[in-house]
């Protein structure tokens, strides 16, 4: 009996044994990593999950199983959540959700179970931009249709208050003096582009990395029916879809705004450039941390996921961890009134 | 455009397409038969697998699975009271009692012959209908799509059986239930209590499990025997329902037509049509006593309806990108993967892909219901099983089913409270199908309203499609009452004249 209870207390002792001791490599050979992916199988967080998860394993010391687990709610507010609070702290379990729940917890969002500046970023996915686009037989062809009060009026589609297609516009509008009508209640990205295209609105706002993965067609081809106005941030990217498009913050500077308006232009469009991020919770130890950063490093640089990534159209502009927690930082230390003007613009 | 056609039946046969679609057709055998897990959550799963793959392979691989599901979920929703699937809740209505009257293998017969008639025909009708579906499909906008919502409304009442306002209720039970979670527009939570995990609202697949699968737990608990309660004859009649699928072949025709119609509108899913085509039967029917208590129509009606969608369901996926559920949400992500970007060029440029696509699903269809229907006695044995054997399998399945919604305790709570909810229902007589279909047009209507009203103000009411549905739910509503007024009114004649010539 007492040898019994001994061998029981020694097992407990062994399981519950702070793992932080044993090397990187020991705690992940033959371990399980979940990757709790905080949308429904088929959007882009979870495409990029399933991505990584075929090649991450070999650049993990141990190479552990990565399995993934959908956990869908309250825009992956949920899964953030969960991976901050309940979930093990030993390195075990990845989260994935949208960058836009940095803002979410800058605004004081309810909700917001967690602090961005404490988690463990491991990676991005996408360095991207916000933008808008018109229909061609709109009447409107350049930014400058839309601005001032002698502008026209843009009805632009969007789903949902404080996500990536109504900020631009409510943004734009703020600042630089457009006038889009932003009409919200679509239940995704999918319904609001084909409100533009059954011409139920005029255009729409969403970022680049969305045009280029799901809707090129609007674009270029035999169904093209837009063309893009402005992107957000200080330069264009060299794409065809762009050429001799304004960017936000450039057309402030040359319609003379003010601090302010270029302040919650940087604001908003930093979070795109952290577009499909990665972290673990606050207590995972440093060394697993680092061996998962150069992990998620290594894996983006693997031809096998090159290679995917190529043949559906992405074009990857992935940053470290390292840069993630920089940009996270950036943006909650926005300066107060900016923040509050945002809240503002956004309601 | 005939060559592409047949070329896009070879290319299903070739090697290894077609090997992969046998192995997609076994996993959806099993997915279907399971209750609360479904077509969704295995595609995720297969979804890593196909990045290695072409085109032609990955979709045999995901249609064959996602193909049969809706055919092998009537065998659960008929079998036990529990839905397979979303798409398979309305076979319920009348598959169950059936079963329960020792009519198993007529239902189960029937639920297969007619799912193979409608993936046939729903496939068919789409191969003819892509030159106009374009037009077609952008024909329709936010107002239609509340057109449409309304039109489910009106078929409340024809769900409710015998307790017309009892039924009505619920429907509105459901509606409110609908609300749950963030307003579309401006993001305020409603009902939430504080938890995040509601902010999306119910979860359908767990208020449908607990709704049906609990109650018939408990019944068969309490009654302590096997599902069937009577034993009538032997037990096959598979061959009766066969029959039966022809010999009410409109129904099947008709109900194979709503369901390709509800398929082809992006973002209306077979959650709606499955009760639309069950209404259909309904009310076309002449003698409607039977509804509710076992009549073989109402399972043609659905069992050919959410078949008949799959097919359709591809169109506004391809072409639009615009999934009408979850399952077609993760194969567009499918189609992203092997860098195939929707768009109405893929109509024209990747013909023969499609075309392959729409085989896929009649040949997984054809296989399935040739393998059922060897194993068919088989399962319709299940419901002489005793109940005690039967429950813990069941339960473990309910609640897996119901965690699986959302991986997370709060679905699981969600199942039970539905669970209880249910079995009030059950006690006091009310029809929990009107539920649900408040549950499932709650989200369409509260958005197309809104986003009518701010796009076009009163005007979206003028639309000629807007009208047209209006008109089709009003006669819905209203047209039942007449023919019962005018039926009493000629009775009253009749009477007058007999009595004065008395």
């Amino acid at each position: 009996m007492g040898k019994k209870l001994w061998l029981l207390a020694a097992s407990f002792a062994f399981l519950t044994a702070p793992a932080s001791g044993a090397s990187v490599e020991d705690f992940y050979r033959g371990k399980t990593i979940r990757i709790v992916v905080g949308f429904a199988p088929g959007g882009a967080t979870d495409t990029n999950a399933r991505l990584l998860q075929k090649v991450l394993p070999k650049h993990i010391p141990g190479s552990p199983n990565i399995v993934i687990e959908n956990k869908p709610g309250g825009g992956s507010m949920l899964a953030a959540n969960t991976v901050y609070n309940t979930e093990p702290q030993d390195g075990s379990v990845i989260g994935a959700f949208t960058q836009d729940l940095v803002l979410q917890q800058a605004l004081a969002a309810p909700g917001v179970r967690f602090d961005a500046a404490k988690y463990q970023w491991l990676s991005s996915t996408f360095d991207t931009a916000g933008m808008c686009a018109a229909r061609t037989d709109s009447g409107v062809t350049r930014i400058e249709d839309v601005i001032g009060d002698r502008g026209k009026e843009l009805v632009v589609s969007s789903f949902g208050k404080g996500g990536p297609s109504h900020i631009p516009p409510a943004v734009f509008n703020a600042t630089l003096g457009t006038r889009f009508k932003i009409v919200t209640g679509y239940e995704g990205g999918a319904p609001q582009r084909l409100a533009v295209k059954n011409k139920e609105v005029q255009g729409f706002c969403t970022t680049f990395q969305t045009i280029m993965s799901v809707a090129a067609d609007m674009f270029e081809g035999p169904g093209a029916c837009c063309k893009v106005l402005i992107v957000a941030g200080s330069e264009v990217e060299n794409h065809p879809f762009l050429k001799g498009v304004p960017a936000a913050e450039k057309l402030a500077e040359k319609l003379g705004k003010g601090k302010d308006d270029l302040a919650l232009l940087r604001a908003t469009h930093a979070i795109n450039r952290i577009n499909l991020p990665q972290a673990v919770a606050p207590g995972v130890p440093q060394d697993r941390v680092q061996a998962l950063r150069r992990a998620f490093e290594k894996a983006f640089a693997d031809p096998e996921l090159r290679a995917a990534a190529e043949k559906m159209k992405m074009d990857l502009s992935p940053k470290t961890g390292e840069e993630v927690s920089r940009i996270v930082q950036e943006l909650l230390s926005t300066p107060k009134p900016v923040l509050a003007r945002l809240k503002e613009v956004i309601q | 455009m005939l060559e592409a056609f047949l070329s896009g039946l070879l290319d299903v046969f070739a090697y290894p397409t077609f090997l992969l679609m046998l192995l997609g057709i076994a996993a959806g055998f099993v997915v279907g038969i399971l209750p609360g897990i479904g077509s969704p959550g295995a595609m995720a799963i297969m979804l890593p697998f196909i990045f290695a793959m072409k085109p032609l392979e990955a979709f045999a691989f995901l249609l064959g699975m996602y193909a049969v599901t809706a055919t092998t979920g009537d065998i659960t929703s008929i079998l036990f009271g529990v839905p397979g699937e979303v798409v398979s809740a309305a076979t319920i209505i009348d598959g169950h009692p059936m079963a329960k009257h020792g009519e198993a293998g007529r239902a189960l017969g029937a639920a297969l012959m007619s799912s193979l008639v409608g993936a046939v025909i729903g496939a068919f009708t789409l191969a003819a209908a892509i030159p106009i579906v374009t037009p077609l499909v952008l024909s329709f906008k936010s107002p239609e799509f509340l057109a449409l919502g309304l039109l489910g409304i009106a078929f409340l009442a024809v769900l409710s059986g015998e307790s017309k306002l009892k039924g009505v209720l619920a429907g509105g039970m459901g509606l409110v239930l609908a609300m749950v979670g963030l307003d579309p527009q401006e993001n305020i939570e409603r009902y939430t209590f504080g938890l995040v995990g509601l902010w999306e609202g119910v979860g359908l697949v767990a208020a449908l499990v607990g709704l049906f699968a609990i109650p018939e737990i408990v019944d068969l608990w309490v009654k302590g025997t096997g599902i069937a309660e009577t034993q009538v004859g032997k037990l096959g009649g598979v061959w009766q329902g066969i029959k039966d699928t022809f010999i009410h072949l409109g129904i099947t025709l008709r109900c194979s037509m709503i369901g390709t119609f509800f398929g082809l509108v992006p973002g209306v899913s077979g959650a709606l049509s499955q009760w639309v085509a069950y209404g259909h039967a309904v009310q076309s029917a002449s003698d409607k006593s039977r509804f509710g208590k076992g009549d073989v129509r109402g399972v043609l009606g659905p069992g050919a309806a959410n078949n008949s969608g799959i097919g359709a369901a591809m169109i506004p996926t391809i072409a639009f990108g615009v999934p009408g559920s979850a399952t077609t949400a993760i194969l567009l992500g499918a189609f992203i993967i092997q860098g195939l970007q929707p768009g109405p060029k893929m109509l024209t440029e990747k013909l023969s892909l499609i075309f392959s696509m729409v085989w896929l699903i009649v040949v997984s269809n054809i296989i399935t219901v040739m393998v059922c229907l060897i194993f068919l006695n088989q399962l319709a044995k299940i419901t002489h099983i005793r109940g005690a054997l039967l429950i813990p399998a069941l339960l473990t399945l309910v609640f897996l089913g119901g965690y699986a919604d959302t991986n997370s305790y709060l679905a699981l709570a969600i199942t039970l409270s539905f669970g209880v909810v249910g079995l009030v229902m059950v006690h006091q007589g009310w029809p929990r199908p009107p539920m649900v279909l408040g549950l499932v047009l709650g989200p369409l209507i509260e958005r197309n309203l809104f986003i009518s009203y701010e796009v076009y103000r009163f005007g979206f009411l003028l639309r000629p499609i807007v009208v047209v549905i209006i008109v089709i739910a009003l006669a819905v509503l209203f047209l039942p009452n007449i023919q019962e007024m005018v039926i009493r009114r000629s009775a009253l004649k009749e009477k007058a004249v007999v009595a004065s010539e008395e």
